[in-house]
């Protein structure tokens, strides 16, 4: 395990510096200029001359990868073009709300997905079975901003029982946040669940089919103490694995979620930078997203072992 | 995300038949009026929904002192002088700026009593350290330009600061409607890093990304506001900023819109003011071999039907226009000479050519439904079009290196007489599409160097008429933009006659009972 452990960091690290590497040069592709977004039209070719090398875009690539390595190596992740703060500051101010979100909203797919499979599996191929699996299919095919909508008419417009959008700290308020969560959490997890609830299903019926399952039976366990006790914690790898890396991906923001309802989360900063040519923030909110895969996959990968430490784990 | 102001928002040039020497004039309330037939009361919070997000407050960025955020930016830092109708200006912290027959000699004079919210005066000295923060390179200021047209000031007294301009401008006032007259204080900040502002409110919270809220500033030099607070909520998508004011979440949003606008005139628990706030046209670049021809330009106008597409586009909302001062009210030319709708006098011009072009637009729902019309109406009469849309990032860029042959342009730097200047004389900063006419610059330029009113719109009529002759731009509509707002609003300055966009949340209140 240690030497599993070992090697992936080592791939992480190396990953990582792919990834620095492509987005320096990715968006030194990009067009637009942002000294012309930063001082306006009727800038004279002189002022934006100089903001370019006080910003330092009159370097070359290579020349800007160097300073923006040895900078994140320092814990220097460059400053915003927008707001002049710290591109770390930025990210970490709204890390909180992102990840909020996140582990809200994979909460509500979870315990969705643990209901609907466990309920199919036990009435496979009857007509609950065939409901649950025609609704996940449903709600894989509605796009996530239209559930958000939906839910947004519903229950703040109609029912005017939820804010339609708007974020309050939690150490601001701790009831009017968890309310403020309610929409966004439930947008996230419904698209989600279908995804695990399908994952989780075929596993389960899997596992179910093993012989010593039917051994369970035979010392009688009841059909439910035996999905839940015996059946579902070797189902739960590739579950696990989902979860996880679903995590890691979201951390990077959701920015439908984040545009419908409001919310200051990382998503809507990185599309903020993008189009005001923020390229400190792209570059550091890109690093951060690619971290948060590579961190949660390895988390992943522990777990996986963990669950079913005699299973193949690679 | 859209904006009204894709180019003219970096620039705070604004309005204004300067007034005539020697006039001065206290801010008056007539832009403040009554909304509804309950009285407005004192106190309470109101909540404004913004269409983008604000990372910082100082006026320095470009982005705080766009049309949509003014309602923010001013609450805090008041300007010297504020909107009025038809593009003119009044004064607001300033008791007045006048200027000499040259339009080259400028003398603000500043209201007693102006303090900072920490209590700090500000002075005429003030001003002049404000003006030369946003002049300084380091500060990265959009409005480095306006400032650089300033070749001294001085300050004789605590109330006074003169210019001296490089130029004759006489629109030089409508500037201080926005960066350079919003006057933050160089030498004090907020516990939020903002500078400090005199207007109504200060910054009690910072949100970034996601909310700002005011409270009152206890050293406001005019009337006390109506609100105790104010809270502005960061929603970026139109849809959901709409449920929210449906649904009472926030009571005041910005929208640009026209069928928000109609579904909120249906809805009898929401209000509407809004007034033209941008002008849209297509760019011609004149250096394209098939749009050099004078003709074939005049022909492109004819196919184009100015009031089906206010219909089909703005759905009626906004009018056709035709030439540059089209919003400026009194000024504005009774005949610009632009060609009129006549679809068989274009295709008699453009079927036998076989014209094929590309019309540019940037990436937005409002834009892309426009260049999709215009290729409709240019396809009848011959013209093959085929439409670009253009992330708004690079659209500028496009604009200024003249990668493009038709491009459609929306822009409020024409909410003020200046506005032409840019866009239309040969060395003006946007005149992407190449145009050089010198009777355009020197009406243009004759304009700009008085203040006589009739001698600015004979000017007017001139540049507009040999503007309508050449026809470099293809002009289509005015679009209307403002605020939606709850029922229970029951005071809120009449903009309904402005050409820039602006409501000092000093001045809104709620009615009795909310």
């Amino acid at each position: 395990m240690r030497k599993t452990i070992g090697t992936r960091i080592v791939r992480s690290i190396l990953v990582l510096l792919v990834v620095i590497v492509a987005v320096n040069h990715l968006v030194a592709l990009l067009p637009g200029d942002a000294t012309m977004l930063l001082l306006g039209q009727d800038a004279t070719a002189q002022q934006r001359a100089q903001l370019r090398q006080d910003l330092g875009l009159d370097k070359t690539e290579l020349q800007r990868l160097g300073g923006w390595f040895g900078g994140i190596l320092r814990g220097d992740w460059g400053t915003s073009f927008a707001s002049g703060r710290p591109v770390l500051h930025e990210i970490a101010s709204r890390l909180p709300v992102t990840l909020e979100v996140v582990l809200l909203g994979q909460a509500v797919a979870v315990i969705l997905a643990l209901l609907i499979a466990t309920f199919s599996v036990r009435h496979i191929n009857g007509a609950a079975d065939r409901t649950l699996s025609g609704l996940s299919f449903l709600m894989l095919s509605v796009p996530s901003f239209v559930i958000g909508l939906l839910l947004i008419y519903i229950f703040a417009v109609t029912l005017n029982v939820l804010p339609a959008s708007g974020y309050v700290p939690f150490a601001q308020n701790p009831g009017k946040n968890l309310v403020t969560m309610i929409m966004p959490a439930l947008t996230m997890g419904l698209g989600e669940a279908a995804v695990y609830a399908r994952t989780l299903r075929g596993s389960l019926i899997a596992t179910m089919s093993q012989p010593y399952m039917d051994a369970a039976h035979a010392r009688g366990a009841s059909p439910w103490k035996a999905l839940w006790t015996r059946a579902l914690r070797p189902s739960s790898v590739s579950f696990v694995t989902l979860v996880g890396m679903n995590i890691g991906v979201s951390m990077g923001g959701s920015l439908i979620i984040e545009n419908i309802f409001g919310i200051p989360g990382i998503g809507r900063l990185a599309v903020t930078a993008l189009q005001g040519r923020d390229i400190p923030l792209l570059q550091g909110i890109v690093v951060f997203a690619a971290c948060a895969v590579l961190i949660m996959s390895m988390l992943v990968d522990v777990a996986a072992y963990l669950i079913n430490p005699s299973g193949a784990h690679e | 995300m859209a904006s009204v102001i894709t180019i003219g928002c970096a620039l705070s040039f604004l309005a204004g038949c300067g007034n005539a020497n020697g006039s001065s004039g206290t801010s008056s309330d007539s832009t403040n009026s009554s909304t509804s037939s309950v009285a407005p009361r004192q106190g309470g919070n109101l909540t404004i929904g913004l269409d983008r997000e604000v990372q910082t407050l100082d006026i320095a960025s470009s982005i705080t002192t766009q049309q949509p955020l003014l309602i923010l930016s001013t609450a805090v830092y008041e300007p010297l002088m504020k909107a009025g109708k038809d593009g003119s200006v009044e004064p607001d912290m300033a008791k007045s700026l006048t200027s000499d027959a040259t339009a080259t000699q400028w003398k603000l004079t500043l209201r007693d009593g102006l303090k900072f919210s920490d209590g700090t005066p500000l002075t005429s000295k003030e001003v002049v350290a404000h003006i030369k923060r946003l002049g300084d390179p380091a500060t990265k200021s959009s409005a480095m330009a306006q400032v650089a047209q300033i070749k001294q000031m001085d300050t004789p007294d605590a109330a006074t600061v003169t210019f001296a301009l490089a130029r004759p401008n006489a629109d030089f006032a409508a500037q201080f409607t926005r960066a350079l007259g919003m006057i933050e204080s160089t030498t004090a900040k907020d516990p939020f890093g903002f500078p400090l502002g005199a207007g109504p409110y200060q910054v009690s919270d910072f949100t970034p990304g996601s909310s700002v809220k005011l409270t009152k500033n206890a050293n406001y030099w005019g009337d006390k506001p109506y609100l105790d607070t104010v809270t502005y909520k960061m929603i970026p998508d139109a849809d959901s900023r709409f449920q929210s004011l449906k649904s009472g979440d926030i009571d005041l949003m910005w929208s640009e819109s026209a069928s928000q606008f109609q579904e909120a005139a249906k809805d009898s628990s929401l209000k509407v003011m809004k007034a033209p706030a941008s002008m849209s046209m297509v760019l011609l670049n004149l250096k394209d071999a098939q749009l050099a021809d004078a003709s074939v330009r005049k022909a492109l106008a004819q196919a184009i039907d100015r009031k089906a597409l206010n219909a089909v586009v703005n759905l009626g909302e906004g009018k056709p226009i035709d030439n540059p001062y089209a919003l400026l009210g009194g000024v504005a030319p009774k005949d610009a000479n632009y060609p009129q709708y006549d679809l068989n006098a274009a295709k008699s011009v453009l079927e036998s050519k076989h014209i094929k072009l590309t019309l540019n637009c940037e990436n937005r729902p409002d834009t892309v439904q426009r260049a999709t019309a215009l290729k409709d109406m240019l396809g009848k009469a011959g013209v093959d079009i085929t439409v670009t849309p253009v992330e708004s990032a690079n659209y500028t860029s496009q604009l200024m290196s003249g990668e493009f042959q038709m491009a459609d342009f929306v822009t409020s730097v024409l909410s003020d007489p200046s506005g032409a200047q840019y866009l239309f004389t040969s060395k003006g900063p946007y005149n992407f599409t190449g145009y050089a006419n010198t009777t355009v610059d020197s009406a243009i330029a004759a304009a700009s160097a008085t203040t006589d009113e009739s001698k600015r719109a004979a000017a007017f009529a001139t540049a507009s008429k040999a503007l309508g002759k050449d026809v470099p731009v293809l002009w289509t509509t005015a679009t209307n933009a403002g605020f939606i707002m709850s029922n229970k609003i029951a005071a809120f300055p009449d903009i309904s006659h402005n050409t820039l966009i602006e409501a000092q949340a000093g001045k809104i209140a709620l009615g009795e009972g909310h």
